[in-house]
């Protein structure tokens, strides 16, 4: 607890909590969203094209659109962690929380083996095996975003999963 | 209302907003940036597939939005259509709307990219139109964001 008080009495997250400037909480969490639009909704869309790619799409070339991706991500650790130091004592003591960035940090490591998929899928002599492999990890990649989403917005309701 | 009853509708609203919010700005985002030169060897007409999912987005959001305009057990329907954040938001979907209607229906380059083999790399007139349409989304997202913090987002350009 000592450690999550420290966390809140800091300067940047004294900040980020109270300044009545919009480019504190309201930005950081705004930008928060935003990332998360970018970052999960380009990752969804790549997913439900690798899905639904009959006849094949040169899939390779989706590759490029990774660094946005990777960018978004960028933004919603920077503007996640200063919410997190923001409020650390509120949030740090929810399971919820924790499920939220165990789902974050799985969706991150299937995203990774699928951009790997995607730009190693015209090396494979097995085609359909490749096909396959990328579809598997799409339907991980859509289920974990998916609870880390729920856990994400759950988190704002402590009192529905915990009754007090 | 039932929403006022039961406190997990509004919850479970906001998520069902936020996932239809991801299908929307992922899709229509995917298409855009691939019309401005991202991935350029993807063939567009493979990305349209995408399009009945963003469809399904826009509705997703459209019915959760009409349960927090009228079910918001502590604001009337009223408060929150005239709140200056809420109209500008509403000012850019619709912004988005027309814009998806002008790439669909009143340029060819949505057509002559239907077909498979087709030179796609867009004219700057459609370049605009996919530029507009990532800058309108995300202020849409950016602006519901700032809905529970009053009117005051315009504060922005104070620092």
């Amino acid at each position: 607890m000592e450690v999550l008080n420290f966390l809140e009495s800091t300067a940047v997250a004294t900040w980020v909590r109270e300044s009545l400037s919009l480019w504190a909480f309201p930005t950081m969490i705004a930008l928060h969203a935003i990332g998360m639009a970018v970052l999960v909704g380009l990752n969804v869309a790549i997913c439900l094209l690798l899905l639904s790619s009959k006849p094949r799409a040169p899939m390779d070339s989706v590759q490029t659109f990774f660094r946005f991706i990777w960018l978004a991500l960028a933004v919603n650790v920077v503007s996640g962690t200063l919410l997190l130091m923001a409020n650390a004592s509120e949030l740090l003591v929810l399971p919820i929380f924790y499920i939220k960035i165990l789902f974050v940090i799985l969706s991150v490591i299937v995203l990774l083996k699928l951009q790997r998929g995607v730009a190693t899928e015209v090396n494979y002599a097995d085609a359909d095996l490749s096909q396959k492999r990328l579809r598997i990890l799409s339907v991980m990649c859509l289920a974990t975003w998916m609870i880390a989403l729920v856990a994400g917005r759950l988190t704002a309701y402590p009192m529905l999963l915990f009754g007090h | 209302m039932l929403v006022g009853h039961y406190d997990w509708i509004w919850p479970l609203c906001e998520i069902i907003h936020f996932m239809g919010l991801i299908l929307l700005v992922g899709t229509v985002g995917l298409i855009d940036l691939r019309v401005l030169g991202i991935a350029g060897q993807l063939p567009l007409v493979f990305l349209y597939r995408l399009v009945p999912w963003a469809i399904f987005g826009f509705i997703l959001c459209l019915l959760t939005g009409l349960v927090f305009i009228l079910g918001d057990p502590f604001k009337t329907p009223m408060d929150t259509l005239t709140k200056l954040t809420f109209q500008i938001k509403m000012l850019f979907v619709t912004l988005g709307l027309i814009n998806a209607l002008i790439f669909e229906y009143y340029s060819d380059f949505r057509q002559l990219s239907q077909v498979e083999g087709f030179n796609d790399e867009a004219p700057k007139k459609i370049k605009i139109i996919a530029g507009t349409s990532l800058f309108v989304w995300l202020s849409v997202v950016y602006l519901g964001r700032m809905l529970p913090y009053g009117d005051s987002f315009y504060f922005i350009f104070y620092w």
